[in-house]
Parts: structure tokens; sequence; C-alpha cells
């Protein structure tokens, strides 16, 4: 206890010693003081780690003289879930949040410290010594992980049984990843606007730290979906909440962020823009710990509510003015040398469109979000901005995206002749348009639905055509079999596949969330023992209501007995479950199928057996897992390391040949 | 080039111009009032009929609910006034969970019938101020 204590104390003072030196450092001209300086980065994790094992410790051993761990653990708590108590609650996540930042500083001077061409280190670690200190003051002296408590208790609260499910134990660390991930390439951008050295060199060496962060986030925000699903009994898997829109924000600019830098590095575009993109993505995720800490707009996640957020704005404040001074300062060289755009419709055109429409959809969701807020200081009146703002403005913006996916691959970059663009468009157009009366007839005939569906299929059609004529180009130029050509194809050139394959992806999600949100079905029911409904084509009957008494909960469930077009397909127990120490929850029963979720809701029941059941059917809503699932493996395919090539041809110069011989575009 | 950079950049105004009108729209149709259940009756006369999100605790032993045609009823007021007017609040379907837990609030989101003088809430919105955070008399 007193160990975890003294060792973020220690940390504190070895930052503010590691910045001292830094300064130094680099005002002299004195390696050694640079040396010292990343051995004390170094040590600086190992003392987080050694924090960090001990608070996990205590909640393992059920030390309840901790306050923390009396909070949110019991006895009775199983291993797993006091382990991933540390995250349970603010002041470990924002231990474990300390401890992630102390490691990637740790490994982000591990891979250059020896590297004798590295003037830029130094400065990286300056920015990212500063994010540092700013977590270790608030473990310190605001947020105490360690505070002993105040009364002896034998046991402790318990944790909450929402948060008793695995996708609550995922999501915050990923959501937590993907945050202190997005510190590196930020330190790298301000590092570089320091040095005055503005060339893509940050890009090159963040680009793993970027896709990484990038997916991690990505999975944050599914895995809370996925527990908002299962656990929070309502149906849906998003409700553009406060909350989830914190986590979206910063989500949305490091999407156009990771589009843009292809543009800077292919091109040498967009270099002031990149820079904003990363510093607003930084921002937004400090902004979002600022509002789900504060509480500060009402939110159904209330967490509980504490100055902790303030001092998180205090710390975006400086942030973006720190920011926004050094853009500013280095605003002339970075205007020079710009090349333009050369064509209306061309590669990075596309990518241009892609970047506005990502931080408009940030910007509507911004403005949604802290709508509530604006009304309240300007009209005295609360204003709560509801789903029905955010799917107005973002659902048609979301189709823009859809339309740019499909489109880019068949632009060449710089400029593409009218008529080769026409060529290229010739199938995925013409399987667009079969697609069409196959949607009317299987009943998707609203305006808004139609377009979703049908640019998906363009937008999957486009893809493959890619991977097609890709594979074709090897079998014709090197005689190579279609499986060796496409294995190839895939392996030597992973960056673009890999894309495509996250692009392929995302299309399974927008389809999944999509499906779900204009076509979910829902209705209530109050059934006795023995009765039957009928829900479109399931038919569905009340078997039994049955009492479960386990070891740290008592349950009672509903037996539905489910037939789907007459064919017997399983039983399902929606339950309310009476947690001890604890309010009651709901437990749905989902029975997941590729074309749809059958999702049960108990609602309550009566001493003779009747009982209130809420019945969801939401359409393709598994595709949403499996699209992340999809995405997941096309950013691992993405970052792989490239096996040499054989004939010594460059990719990008394979690439351009590739798509001169398989499209005869420019 | 200089008619292509003319064309990109009309079609970013555009989409700029367009990204406006849904935004408008949007907020016509997404934005509603957050009250309090003394301010709701405070505004009633110049509000339309539109739907409101209204923020109480339910009062002990109002609530009420028939399973069998799922109307759920209770009275709303505002969770620090003692003697603070209270709401009828209708709702169809299974009342949500913890409804009656000590310190929860809840927010019901839909129209007020002035002539029934009931709000007939579409949406109930459980908040419970202790949900990530210490259970009990704390704060």
């Amino acid at each position: 206890m007193d160990f975890g204590r003294y060792s973020l104390l220690f940390s504190l003072v070895l930052a503010i010693f590691v910045a001292i030196g830094l300064t130094v450092g680099i005002r002299k001209k004195d390696g050694r003081f640079i040396d010292l300086s990343y051995r004390g980065a170094k040590t600086i994790f190992a003392f987080l780690t050694f924090a960090t094992f001990i608070l996990i410790y205590a909640f393992i051993t059920d030390d309840f003289r901790i306050e923390y761990v009396a909070s949110y653990s019991e006895r009775s708590l199983p291993i797993f879930y006091k382990i991933t108590g540390l995250w349970a609650g603010q002041k470990g996540s924002l231990l474990f949040w300390g401890w992630l930042l102390s490691l990637f500083t740790f490994i982000t001077v591990k891979r250059d410290e020896k590297n004798l061409n590295t003037l830029f280190l130094p400065y990286v670690l300056v920015f990212l010594n500063l994010t540092l200190i700013f977590f270790l003051v608030l473990l310190n002296f605001v947020t105490p992980p360690f505070e002993l408590a105040t009364i002896f208790r034998s046991d402790g609260n318990g944790l909450n049984p929402m948060l008793q499910n695995p996708g609550m134990v995922f999501h915050p660390p990923t959501l937590y990843l993907g945050y202190v991930g997005f510190t590196v390439p930020f330190a790298f951008a301000m590092a570089a606007l320091v040095m005055g050295d503005l060339g893509d060199w940050w890009i090159k060496k963040t680009r793993a730290w970027i896709l990484f962060s990038w997916v991690f986030l990505t999975l944050g925000i599914i895995f809370g979906g996925w527990w908002a699903y299962k656990e929070l009994g309502w149906g849906g898997v998003w409700a553009w909440d406060p909350v989830e829109n914190s986590s979206f924000m910063p989500w949305l600019t490091a999407t156009a962020f990771l589009h843009s830098v292809i543009i800077q590095e292919k091109r040498g575009m967009l270099k002031i823009w990149n820079l904003v993109l990363i510093l607003l993505t930084f921002s937004l995720c400090i902004f979002g710990t600022f509002i789900t800490r504060s509480g500060i707009i009402s939110s159904v996640h209330a967490f509980g509510q504490s100055p902790v957020g303030f001092v998180f704005l205090g710390f975006l404040f400086v942030t973006l003015a720190a920011g926004i001074y050094l853009i500013w300062t280095r605003y002339d060289q970075l205007k020079e040398k710009n090349p333009r755009i050369e064509a209306f419709l061309s590669r990075e055109s596309t990518f241009l469109y892609n970047n506005i429409i990502f931080v408009g959809i940030c910007f509507a969701t911004f403005w949604g979000t802290i709508f509530p807020l604006i009304s309240e200081a300007v009209k005295g009146v609360k204003i709560s901005v509801g789903p029905p703002f955010f799917n107005t403005i973002n659902s048609p913006l979301f189709l823009l995206l859809l339309l740019l996916m499909g489109v880019s691959p068949l632009l060449g970059w710089r400029k593409t002749s009218s008529k080769g663009i026409l060529k290229n468009l010739v199938v995925p157009l013409s399987l667009t348009t079969v697609s069409l009366p196959i949607l009317y007839i299987s009943g998707i005939r609203e305006f808004m639905p139609i377009f979703f569906y049908s640019l998906s299929v363009f937008v999957i059609v486009t893809l493959m055509r890619e991977f097609y004529l890709g594979t074709k180009a090897g079998v014709k130029n090197h005689g190579r079999g279609w499986l060796a050509s496409f294995r190839r194809l895939v392996s030597i050139n992973r960056r673009r596949y890999g894309g495509f394959i996250v692009h392929i992806g995302m299309v399974f999600i927008v389809l999944g969330l999509a499906s779900y949100g204009y076509y979910q079905y829902k209705e209530d029911f109050g059934l006795v023992k023995g009765q039957e409904v009928t829900v479109k084509n399931y038919r569905l009957k009340y078997v039994d209501l049955t009492n479960l008494d386990r070891w740290n909960y008592e349950s009672v469930g509903s037996l539905i007995e489910v037939y789907k077009s007459g064919e017997f397909k399983g039983t399902l127990k929606p339950e309310k479950r009476f947690y001890k120490k604890q309010e009651p929850t709901t437990e749905v029963a989902i029975m997941s199928s590729i074309s749809e979720d059958l999702y049960l809701i108990l609602g309550g029941w009566n001493g003779d057996g009747s009982i209130t059941l809420t019945v969801v059917i939401n359409p393709l809503l598994s595709w949403i897992w499996t699209g992340t699932g999809v995405v997941l493996f096309g950013i691992v395919w993405a970052v792989l390391p490239t096996r040499r090539r054989e004939d010594g041809i460059d990719v990008i110069e394979k690439e351009v040949i590739m798509r001169l011989k398989a499209t005869g575009v420019e | 080039m200089r008619g292509r950079q003319a064309t990109i950049v009309f079609s970013v105004i555009l989409i700029l111009f367009a990204f406006i009108y849904l935004g408008f729209l949007g907020m016509k149709e997404g934005s509603m009032y957050y009250l309090e259940v003394s301010e709701f009756f405070a505004r009633l006369d110049d509000m339309g009929d539109g739907k409101v999100r209204v923020n109480g605790r339910i009062i002990p032993g109002s609530l009420n609910y028939n399973t069998d045609t799922l109307n759920l009823s209770f009275d709303l007021k505002d969770k620090d006034l003692e003697d603070a007017p209270k709401l009828n609040v209708v709702y169809r379907g299974s009342p949500p969970d913890m409804l009656e837990q000590e310190g929860v609030t809840l927010v019901a989101e839909g129209p007020y019938n002035r002539e029934k003088g009931v709000f007939e809430a579409k949406k109930l919105l459980v908040k419970c101020p202790s949900k990530y955070e210490k259970k009990g008399g704390e704060v």
C-alpha cells in the first residue's frame, strides 16, 4: 500500500527531473543530460508497473483497507473480475492510463535511443513526459488510488453487476489503449513543429502507433456497444448518448487523419491539416474524459461526478493553446511548396472529401453533445438533443462516405480521364442497378435504406473488382496461377489490400447499424404459462418461470421456446437477476443468426406466473460484430511486414504498372 | 487548373450548405426541452405540444403497473423539493430496472396531453447517480 503510494510519488519526482534534464540537455546540446532523461523515463515505467501490480494484488487479496478496493470488489467476486477492478472506477482507470502512457513512452525511447541520428527523440519525450506529469499529479494529489478507507470494512461493496460482463471487461482497457496510443503521434507532431522539421518523417515514424491506436479505439467503441446490447436491455447498440459520442468524436478525427496522412506521404499535401487533425484527436480524447468524468452533460451513463473532469478541462485548454500556438508560428513554413490538387475527380480529391465529411460528422456530433450546455448558458433552459438530430445529419454523411469508399479505388492519383472512370464504373454500377429490384422485392423501399444497401453493394463490388483485376494482372504478366497471383498481390501490397479489407469490414458494420436502425421490430406482450405468441416469422411459447440461487445472485427466469417458420430452434431464458448488495438487473436472452437477432427481455412477473415479455427483432445486427472481426483482420494484414520482393520492383511502382495494364487509366 | 480548383471549392461549399441545412432539420426534429418537473409546469403555457423530456423522482407508492394491458402509471416530482407539484406519467411497456430505488431519478420523454393532464411518455430513462460509483448514502 505504502509502496504503491511512494512509487507514485517517486514517479512524479522522476518525471519532473526528466523534464529538467531534457530542457537542460536540449538547451546546452549536452547528450549526458538527454541520456539521463531517457533512463529516467524508463525507470518511471518500472515504478508505475510496480504501483499497478500493488493495486491488482490488493484486489486479489481483498485488502479492503484501501478505499478503492472496498468500493469495487467483494470477497465473493470471481478472481477475473477482481483483477479487472483495476479499471472499474476512476482512480484505478487513471492509474492504468498513467501506466500505459509510461509503457508507450518506454517503447518510444527504447526504439530510437541507440539511433545516433535521432534528433527528434528528446523533443518527443518532452511532450510525452509533460502528459505523464499531468497524470502523475492527478494520481498523487487528486485521485489517489491507494487512499485508505475511513471506516473499517470486513467486505467490500462489490462490483456493479452490470460491469460483470466480458464486454465491460474489455471496453475500458481497449478504449484507454486507443486514447493513450494517440499521445505518441501527438507528441511526434508537436516535436516536428518545435523542431521546425515538417517533412513526413513523423508520420512514417508513427504509422504503426496510429494504426494501433485507431484499431483499439475502434474495438473500445464496439465493445461498448456490445456491452450495452447485452447488458442494458433496451435492444440497441448505440443511442448517441454524450458518453458514447465522446469516444466517437476522436475516432472520427483519427479516421480522417488515417486517410489524410496517406496524401501527405504520397503527394506532400495537407501538412497543416494533418497537424490540426492529430491535435484535434488528442484534444477530443481529453475532452471525452472531461465529459464523462465531470458529469456536466446529463447522460444515462452517469459516472460518479468529481472535480477530476475540470482538471482535464484545464489540461485540454493548455494542450489546445500550445498546439495552436505552435502551428501558428510555423504556418509560413508549412504553407510553402504545397502542391495543389489537380483534378476534381482524383484519388486525392476523394481523400479530401472524406476528410471534410469525417470532420463534419465530428462537428455535428460535438454540436449535439454540447448543445444542452450552450442553450443553458445562453437561454437559461436546458434543451436536450436526441438521436433524431444525429441521425438526420449524420446518415446522409455516412452515405457519402460509402460512396467515396466505392469511387476512390476507381480513380487514379492526380488525374483520371472521364473515359477511364466510365470504363471502371461499368461493372460496379450495373451490379448495383441489378441489386435495386432485389432490394425492393425484399421489402426495402424507403429512401435512405435503399441508398445504404445499394451503396454497400457498390462498395463491395468495386473492392472485389480491385482484388480481381490485381490478381488477373499477375496471371497475365507473370504467368502465375490465380491463387499464387492473388496471394502475391495481397502480401506484397499489404497496406493497400489490408485497407480494402478494412473497408469491407466497415461496410458490414454500416449494414448492421443501418438495418437495426431502420428495421428494428419491438413489441410487448403479457403472457400466462403455456401461452403462445407469433411475432413476424417466430412463434414463442412461454413455458415456465424458474427461480435460481447462484453463488452471488438469485434470479428469476422465464423459459421461452422459440420456433422459427414452424421449426423448433431452442429455448431462451431472459432473466432478472438480484445480486447481493446490488440493484436487480435485466439479463436479456439473444438468439443470433446471420439474418437477424431475436432479443427477449423479461419485463416483470406476477404471483400467478404471468409475465411481461418484450420481443425485439434486430435484422443483420450480428454483422456489426462480424464486420469488426474483418476490420481487425484487415489492420493486422496491413501492418504485417512485407516479405522481400523477388523481382526488385518497388511496391508503388508495381501498383502503377498494374493499374496501367489492368484498367488503361492515365 | 484554375477551373478545377473552382469546381473543388464549389463542391465543398455545396457540401457545407447541405450540411448546415441538415443540421437545422435535425435540430428541429431532435432537440427538445429538458426540464425538471417544476420547470415543466412553469413553462407549460408557452410550450408547444411537441415532445419534452422531464426529469424527476417517482413519488413512492404512486407506481401502478397493469400486467395485462402493460400500462404503467406513476407520479413524478422534483428530486429535492418536498412540496413540489407532481406530474402524472403514463407509459405502455415493461417498466425499466431500478425504477423505485432510492436516489434514482427518471427522465420521461414524450408529449403532454393537456386535456387529460397526463404526460404520455414514449420513452423512460432511468438515471442512477451511483451507477459506476459508490453505493449507499455517501456522496
